[in-house]
This record gives C-alpha cells, sequence and structure tokens, in this order.
C-alpha cells in the first residue's frame, strides 16, 4: 500500500434526505482529504450537514434513510463499492468512532471489559480470552484510566473516564482512521481541554488519522493540522490551521473564530452571528450565508460562490474571491 | 463487589413489601366491614327465613365474626387468624374452610393461567423483537397491525367463539371442566393428557388475547432502544447483528417489560375470571365468581388475601432479579 494514500477521501459528496416534499440536500458537493497520521478538523454550527457528511462517508447512514452521491475512500477501498461482510470487518480495524454524547456510547448493562471483548472477538478469529484482556489493559493505560475500571459498569464511571474509555474502544483495534464526532460535548470546559489534549498526544505518538467534528472552531485550529469550515451543507473555506487562524478568507470563518472565548488571557466581548442558518428544505439561491454576512454584496444574493484552490486552501465568496484576483492580476 | 450495598437492599425491600402487606390486609379487614350486614346476615337473607332467628348466633360463632368484641379486638383477631391461616368458612361451599376451597381451586388457576401467561409473554415478546429488528419488511410491519386487533377483541369473546366452534360444533375439544368424567386424578399419562387436553382451549384463547399486548410493549420499546447511540456503536463496531439484537437491544429493552410481567404473573393467581367462567374451569376465577354472586365474604376476603400476595411476591422476585439485570438498580 502506497504511503501517501489518504487515509479518507471524501469527493464532491452529497447527501439527500427524505421528506414529506421529496428529498432534501442536507449536504452538497462536499470534498475533503485525511493524510494518514494527521488530524483534520470539521467546522460548523448545528445543522451545518458536518456529522451527516462523516455517517454517509462511513456509511453509518445508508439508503434508504438517506441517499449519498459521491466518491469515498478509506485507506484507498470504494466505501460505496464495499458488500456489507467486508464493510463489516473493515469497519473498527481500519476506521472507528468516538460518537456524539459518548455520554450514552456505552451499553448500560454490560461492563467495560465486555464491550471490549465483543469488538476484538468480532475481527479477530483468533480471538483468545487472556490476550484479549492484556490489549484492554494496554488501551486503558493508554488513555489514562485505572485498569480496575474494566470491571465497572458505564454509571459507575465519572463523565470524563466515560469519554476517555470510548477513546479506548476506538483504539482496540489500531485503526488507520478514527471519526470523532463532537467527542467532548457534554463535558465542562476543563475536562474539554483535557480530552482534546489527550487526542492530539496519542494521535502524535500512535500514528493514526482523525478526522475530528467540532462547532469550536477556535479550539480546532489550535489542534487540528488542517481544517475545513461548512455552512448550510457546503464546504466554505479549508486550509491549513496556522494560515486560517491568524488568516481566514471568509467571513463566516472569521465569525466563527470570534464567537469562542479564549481559555486564557483578558475578557473580551464576544461577538455572535446574528441570523439562523438557512432553511436547507428551502435553500438560498446565492451563498447560504448571505442572509448573515457582515460583507454582503448584491452578488452573494444571487449566485453560488465556487469553491476558489489557491495553493492548499480553499474558499468559496464572493467577497474573497476578488480580494484573491487582485494581487494574481498585479503580479500578471 | 458490593456485597453489603447489596444485601441492605433486601432488606429493605423485605421491610418494604412487609409494609404494603400489612396495608392490603387491614384495607382487606376494613372494606367488608364498611358494607351494611355481615356474612351470616347476608346468609340469612339468602334463606329468606328458613333459617331461625336463633341460629344468626351460632353462625355469627362458625363464621368468627363476634358482634360483642370491640372492632379493634376484631382487627387483631384477624391479624392471628389470616397469619395463622385460618380464613374463616366459606358459605357457598358450607361448612369447608376458606383455606381449602383455595387450596384445591389454586393449582388449577396456576397451571391454565400460568402456563398460557408465560407462553404469552415469550411469544409476545419473540415476535416484538422481531418486529422491531425487521422493521420495514412487510411481514415485520403487518405483525402489529394483526396483534392490536387480535388485542383488542375481548377474551371471553374469543373463548365464546372458540367454545362454540371448535368445541361446541365440531366436538373436537371439551366444553367444560379441567379433566374427563371418567379420569380419577392421579399421576398417569391418561390423566395428564385429559388435563392437557381440557386446558388447551381455554390456554389458547389466553394466549392469542394477550400476546398482543406484551409483542407492542417490546416493539416499542427495543424501537427506541435501537435508536440509542450505544446501538450505534455497536453496529459502528461492527458486531454480528444477532450480538448487538440480543447483548444491546433486547436485554436493555427487556427491563421495563419485567415490571409488567411481575404484575401479571401474580394477577395469575387471580385468575382469568371470564375465562374460567365461560370453560367452567374449576379455579380461583370461577370460585371468585362463585363468592361474589352468593355474597361469600370469607371466600372473597380469602381470594383478594391470595391475590395480593401473590402480586407482592412476584414483584419482590422481579426486584431481586433487576438487581442482577440492570446493574445501576442495586447501587441507589
Amino acid at each position: 500500500m502506497p504511503n501517501d494514500q489518504p487515509a479518507l477521501s471524501v469527493e464532491r459528496v452529497s447527501v439527500s434526505y427524505p421528506t414529506n416534499r421529496g428529498w432534501v440536500r442536507a449536504v452538497r458537493d462536499v470534498s475533503l482529504t485525511v493524510q494518514r497520521g494527521t488530524l483534520v478538523g470539521l467546522a460548523g454550527e448545528s445543522g451545518s450537514g458536518k456529522s451527516t457528511v462523516a455517517l454517509a462517508a462511513t456509511r453509518v447512514l445508508a439508503p434508504p434513510a438517506v441517499r449519498v452521491e459521491g466518491r469515498v475512500t478509506i485507506m484507498g477501498k470504494d466505501m460505496f463499492a464495499m458488500k456489507p461482510r467486508e464493510l463489516r470487518r473493515a469497519r473498527w480495524q481500519t476506521f472507528s468512532f468516538v460518537t456524539q454524547s459518548a455520554m450514552n456510547a456505552l451499553n448500560p448493562v454490560m461492563r467495560v471489559r465486555a464491550q471490549m471483548h465483543d469488538a476484538i472477538r468480532a475481527h479477530d478469529p483468533a480471538y483468545r480470552r487472556s490476550s484479549a484482556d492484556q490489549r484492554c489493559q494496554e488501551v486503558m493505560r493508554i488513555v489514562e484510566v485505572p485498569v480496575n475500571k474494566l470491571d465497572s459498569f458505564p454509571h459507575q464511571l465519572s463523565g470524563g473516564q466515560r469519554q476517555r474509555v470510548v477513546i479506548a474502544l476506538a483504539l482496540l483495534l489500531n485503526p488507520e482512521l478514527i471519526v470523532m464526532d463532537e467527542p467532548t460535548t457534554a463535558l465542562d470546559v476543563v475536562a474539554q481541554r483535557e480530552i482534546i489534549a489527550l487526542i492530539r498526544h496519542l494521535q502524535r505518538r500512535l500514528g493514526f488519522a482523525v478526522l475530528l467534528i467540532t462547532h469550536d472552531l477556535s479550539l480546532l485550529l489550535e489542534v487540528a493540522d488542517s481544517v475545513v469550515v461548512m455552512y448550510g451543507g457546503r464546504v466554505m473555506e479549508s486550509g491549513p490551521s496556522r494560515e486560517l487562524l491568524h488568516d481566514a478568507w471568509h467571513p463566516y470563518s472569521r465569525a466563527l473564530i470570534h464567537s469562542f472565548p479564549p481559555l486564557h488571557g483578558t475578557r473580551t466581548r464576544q461577538e455572535g452571528i446574528p441570523g439562523t442558518p438557512p432553511n436547507m428544505l428551502n435553500p438560498p439561491a446565492g451563498c447560504p450565508f448571505a442572509e448573515r454576512c457582515p460583507e454582503v454584496r448584491d452578488i452573494c444574493q444571487q449566485t453560488q460562490p465556487a469553491l476558489q484552490v489557491q495553493g492548499e486552501r480553499q474558499v468559496a465568496c464572493h467577497v474573497a474571491a476578488e480580494k484573491l484576483a487582485v494581487p494574481d492580476e498585479v503580479k500578471a | 463487589m458490593h456485597r453489603g450495598s447489596g444485601l441492605r437492599f433486601i432488606a429493605n425491600k423485605i421491610g418494604l413489601y412487609l409494609l404494603i402487606f400489612w396495608a392490603a390486609m387491614t384495607l382487606n379487614f376494613i372494606i367488608p366491614r364498611l358494607m351494611p350486614g355481615n356474612a351470616a346476615s347476608a346468609l340469612m337473607a339468602k334463606a329468606q327465613g328458613k333459617i331461625p332467628p336463633a341460629a344468626l348466633k351460632a353462625l355469627e360463632a362458625a363464621f368468627g365474626i363476634s358482634t360483642h368484641q370491640s372492632p379493634v379486638q376484631q382487627y387483631f383477631s384477624y391479624l392471628k387468624n389470616t397469619l395463622t391461616g385460618h380464613l374463616g368458612i366459606s358459605f357457598t361451599y358450607f361448612p369447608v374452610p376458606v383455606a381449602q376451597v383455595i387450596g384445591e381451586m389454586l393449582p388449577w388457576t396456576l397451571f391454565l393461567i400460568g402456563f398460557a401467561t408465560i407462553i404469552a409473554f415469550a411469544l409476545g415478546n419473540l415476535i416484538g423483537v422481531y418486529s422491531a429488528w425487521r422493521r420495514g419488511a412487510a411481514l415485520a410491519d403487518a405483525l402489529p397491525v394483526g396483534f392490536t386487533v387480535m388485542s383488542a377483541m375481548p377474551y371471553f369473546w374469543i373463548a365464546l367463539a372458540l367454545l362454540y366452534v371448535l368445541g361446541f360444533t365440531l366436538n373436537w375439544f371439551p366444553i367444560a371442566h379441567a379433566y374427563g368424567g371418567g379420569v380419577s386424578l392421579s399421576f398417569s399419562l391418561r390423566t395428564l393428557g385429559s388435563i392437557l387436553y381440557h386446558a388447551a382451549l381455554p390456554a389458547f384463547s389466553i394466549v392469542i388475547t394477550s400476546m398482543g399486548g406484551w409483542m407492542m410493549q417490546m416493539r416499542n420499546n427495543l424501537v427506541s432502544v435501537l435508536a440509542d447511540d450505544y446501538v450505534l456503536l455497536a453496529q459502528m463496531k461492527g458486531l454480528p447483528e444477532r450480538e448487538i439484537m440480543q447483548n444491546y437491544g433486547a436485554r436493555n429493552a427487556l427491563l421495563p417489560v419485567l415490571t409488567s410481567f411481575a404484575m401479571s404473573l401474580g394477577f395469575v393467581v387471580g385468575g382469568a375470571v371470564l375465562v374460567e367462567d365461560v370453560f367452567n374451569y374449576p379455579g380461583i376465577g370461577f370460585a371468585l365468581v362463585q363468592a361474589v354472586s352468593n355474597s361469600d365474604y370469607p371466600l372473597m376476603q380469602g381470594i383478594f388475601l391470595i391475590i395480593v400476595s401473590a402480586v407482592l411476591v412476584a414483584n419482590f422476585i422481579v426486584d431481586l432479579l433487576y438487581t442482577f439485570l440492570d446493574p445501576r438498580i442495586s447501587r441507589t
């Protein structure tokens, strides 16, 4: 397997949900790439379609619940061409998950150990109790939870411990890619930072790739290698974190960055983003963010801005495109 | 693990159930005494003057009702008599003691209604699991409709219809009693066969009418459990479907159903009044009908006491069972 093969490649994926009024496109033409061993962030407000992309790409959301168009490969394998058997085998071994609200991700009537063992047993034909036990202890040590908690039921763990156990579960079979969907939503701010730091640390040490989905863009910019910002089911901007952090091109990205208070430093008044995300049942003709954009122009209401590629960065914005175009003309 | 707290939990439960039992006994004492007259005068009235007034005293003594005692004294002698198994004398079956009447009727009811309830519960839950797991498929979606119609039909009506068609018209099944006239109650294959033959129709009518309730309850619980995050994660883990269904779905969906099962097991002792009456089946339900139509207060009181005890015992057992099935309970 060539080393430059991306862990996850999503190419022009659209996802539609059935409603009384026909199919509604919740996600349009989204492309993103997670290279092996990198941490890519997917940011956006709730309803922006960020979870939908991840779940559809991994075939957790599948027909007839949704309609998916486009192409997705994980470690070079075409996800939509896989047979159910292959898919079942690839799950957890090639890609695993840390789900939204990890607080409820553990079965309340089974001990942690049993919930780890069943995953190993489902994938390892040479499953043996003792070696599986060893692996369980290893992953518990990796996420820094006492090994004796393996014999606990989920309700006996604290929120932070449960979150760590869910991460340990995702590490169990050494996957190449872990999809983390809002892994810290239910935790307090301090525990959130701890978990994110742990994820970053493990990702660097163990070398797996992460697609981290969250609405907290400022946090993402601190930890992710690159970031994709979604709004109204579309990619608004993407690029390396260090560049977006200081020089976001899209007005939406800038607004999102300024919506979260820094944990340290002086107190400043936070700006929210006035207005609400567009109704996907009746999507606007132009840019989905036009209604709420402080820099809106006439053209924004009328035509959809195309995604412009500029080196490692991409942006879909008429205003940003103008600014980008100027230096190019000067150069020419 | 938490031995001490487990024992304390059981001790608390026993205390609680004793308190409830005492309250039930007290109600059972008070309610008949709120009614005008007493058992002896009811019997006198029923005899329409054929019993000389002088016999009233003798009857009162025989029934254990002495109007010379203060209510408090009556209450304590009632408690003592009840706890030592002296439930008074039935006057439907005069002069047989109530305890003996119940002792003869109870085994038939336990056998017929008990088995029918367990069969209905097991079948109903299995079908419920099937219809929730395969929902969307034609058969799985048709089952709830069919069984809702079935359980909406009054079971005495089904019983009467079965009795008329299969028993009376086609003569395939006996139409009354628990065993055939020429059969002596000894332990032989012939007796057993006759008992099963006589129980078939009444049991069948109970099973088909009560199965729907179990099925719907299980299906509804399971459908909501299947939407829980831990079931989603189990699917993401790539576990075999059967394992997800058993360990993650059914085990969690069964917990609330157990309480209703305990209640209905308790009520088994009360018999299925209408079915036993329709089939002239010599059980507690049949005895209760006799008791009510003959104003047989001692027998009614005795039967109510037995029903209350059975419901309490069944609930107690399920409470204990819960501590094994649901690890969250024993900690509280």
